[in-house]
């Protein structure tokens, strides 16, 4: 029986005790020490008064431990809610509370960031798992204090983890996935990539962003090995790719923006990276020239395109063909992946999925479940859920698809989504702000904003910026505001976002009121 | 009397406070990268930071966390590169 994530780890462990799934820096787990560590941490967990369907934070780094974490969580019948540890305490408080988070599990149980965000929650019990095996004692609790192993028994249907992203309505909003919509996630990617025992996955995304469910469900269920890879080490390309020569990574599945620092940074030139057999981008479109730069260099990898909103993990799949590639526009999205049937809507080439991996909905957000979700026929005739991703695609008669754009006002930044309109309600909820509009930036990768002052009030861009940064993950931050004495309008009276930006369409010397300082 | 390494660490502290930080303070061997400080997007415009500030272009091999870590770790880098 597959029935839930905690029983296929421990069937997996059986299979192979000794093997090696987890590395950080020279520190390595066996399944045997995995599954013998999760059972403590869900043993403490429980001890503490979590039972089964409750939600338990994680607010910690790539560590050994993180993945220690995610399974204690689940083998105590609980759900796990990951928190972006760069995350403002305002929008950490905002996630305990929604979730009614009595419980979290830290690297450090006395950090005053998490003290401060958990003032005035129901907050109570925080278990320190520091970055080595022997660190389960920051909360005063040891192997010696001898508490039982506690593996909960939880089923498909079971809630397995809620993953809070960009709410365009100006709060977060929670995805909740269960056992089995994550089972099926881990499944199909596992078929896909073809992970088995052997391989090393290098574990670059944070908890509190999808693609971490690669490593820690698709790689670990199947045997293969999760290299934590440290937050420094990501952000410095050279030191990246020397990680993945020392450690042999074979698999590496990350967004576009981390492919192109390694490229651009020369990063991978002069490494042996033989072991590499895999390279899966997702998370956002990929910039055309990516994936020929990585066949030059790389030619033995096979390169493969993931698609999918966190919401149905990923529902397409685009594989390079082998030789020299050559592309004119973006990477295409591909076709449906196993299991996954795809529809476009013929009036707006909205696409629309229905699929196994599916949340089961937003957390507590009716409202926003009866927006995004429909009742259709499948293939064979069946009434089923399917998922509005708001993505608009279209198919241009080779039978992959292409993003060619949004529904909505959603992008994203570095592969993180970010709502434009949620950005601009907290920059306009400033008392010192009138009125805010935000757009990407001519360099893709940062969001740029104009504000216009309220009435009698003199708005300070610095101030702006620290404000947002207090609400806002840093992603969605703008790197820059500027303060303009007129928003331009349509004829009908809406802000005129495209003539905002310096180049974009129709501007021209009436516009001037509106350039970016 | 002042000397050349000491406005330059000078300008790189407030540039990291200012620019990058919001105005938050930051100790010469406080570790910009592990604490969580700087995203991957700040620390492209530290590199140029430093490239402007040594008046040379920082080679990619050079990208390294040991030469971005600190404040210090950033100086000794420069200096390491000649910098005076």
């Amino acid at each position: 029986m597959t029935s839930s994530i905690s029983s296929r780890l421990i069937r997996a462990a059986e299979a192979a005790p000794g093997a090696e799934v987890v590395r950080h820096g020279g520190a390595v787990l066996t399944f045997a020490d995995l599954v013998a560590r999760a059972g403590q941490t869900a043993g403490w967990l429980a001890a503490q008064g979590v039972r089964r369907g409750d939600r338990v934070a994680i607010l910690m780094r790539r560590t050994l431990m993180q993945p220690v974490a995610v399974h204690g969580v689940l083998a105590a019948g609980a759900a796990y809610v990951p928190i972006d540890p760069a995350a403002p305490p305002a929008r950490i408080r905002a996630i305990l509370d929604d979730c009614e988070i009595e419980v979290m599990i830290s690297e450090d149980a006395h950090s005053p960031r998490i003290a401060e965000a958990a003032a005035c929650t129901r907050l109570r019990a925080i278990l320190g798992l520091s970055g080595d095996i022997a660190g389960i004692d920051r909360a005063g609790w040891s192997d010696s204090d001898g508490i039982d192993p506690v593996h909960v028994h939880t089923g498909p249907d079971d809630l397995a983890y809620v993953m809070f992203t960009s709410g365009s309505t100006g709060t977060p909003k929670g995805m909740a996935h269960t056992h089995a919509s994550a089972l099926a996630f881990a499944d199909m990617a596992a078929a896909l990539c073809d992970l088995g025992p052997g391989d090393r996955l290098a574990a670059v995304s944070g908890l509190h962003f999808d693609m971490s469910c690669m490593e820690l469900f698709a790689g670990l269920l199947h045997g293969a090995t999760a290299v934590m890879v440290p937050e420094p080490v990501t952000m410095m390309p050279a030191s990246l790719s020397a990680l993945l020569q020392t450690e042999r990574v074979s698999v590496i599945y990350t967004v576009p923006f981390l492919l192109v620092r390694l490229l651009e940074a020369g990063g991978i030139d002069g490494r042996d990276l033989s072991a590499l057999r895999l390279i899966v981008s997702a998370g956002e479109a990929v910039p055309p020239g990516v994936f020929s730069d990585l066949r030059r260099h790389l030619p033995d990898a096979r390169l493969a395109n993931f698609y999918g909103p966190a919401e149905v993990n990923v529902v397409t799949v685009w594989v390079a063909p082998e030789g020299p590639l050559a592309f004119d526009g973006p990477v295409p999205i591909g076709s449906a992946c196993p299991h996954t049937e795809l529809l476009t809507d013929p009036a707006t080439g909205e696409l629309l999925a229905a699929t196994p991996a599916m949340m089961r909905g937003y957390w507590r957000r009716p409202d926003l479940d009866a927006a995004a979700f429909v009742r259709r026929r499948g293939a064979d005739g069946g009434m089923r859920r399917w998922y509005r991703t708001g993505d608009i695609v279209r198919d241009e008669g080779d039978g992959d698809l292409r993003l060619v754009g949004r529904a909505d006002r959603q992008v994203k930044i570095r592969g993180y989504r970010v709502e434009l309109d949620e950005v601009e309600r907290v920059l306009a909820a400033h008392p010192a702000v009138s009125e805010a509009a935000v757009l990407v930036a001519p360099d893709g990768l940062s969001l740029r904003a104009w504000t216009t002052a309220a009435p009698g009030a003199a708005a300070d861009p610095a101030e702006l910026v620290r404000a947002a940064a207090a609400i806002l993950p840093p992603y969605a931050v703008p790197s820059e505001i500027c303060v303009v004495p007129a928003m331009p309008r349509t004829g009908s009276g809406k802000i005129d976002r495209r003539r905002l930006m310096p180049g974009g369409a129709g501007t021209d010397e009436e516009d001037i009121h509106a350039r970016p300082c | 009397m002042r000397d050349l390494a000491d406005d330059r660490k000078a300008e790189l502290k407030r540039f990291v406070e200012d620019k990058l930080l919001m105005g938050r303070p930051v100790a010469a061997d406080e570790d910009l990268l592990l604490s969580g400080l700087l995203d991957s997007l700040a620390v492209m415009s530290l590199v140029a930071e430093v490239e402007r500030l040594s008046g040379r272009p920082v080679p990619p091999t050079d990208v390294l966390v040991e030469n971005f870590a600190s404040l210090d770790a950033i100086e000794a880098y420069m200096v390491s590169r000649g910098a005076t």
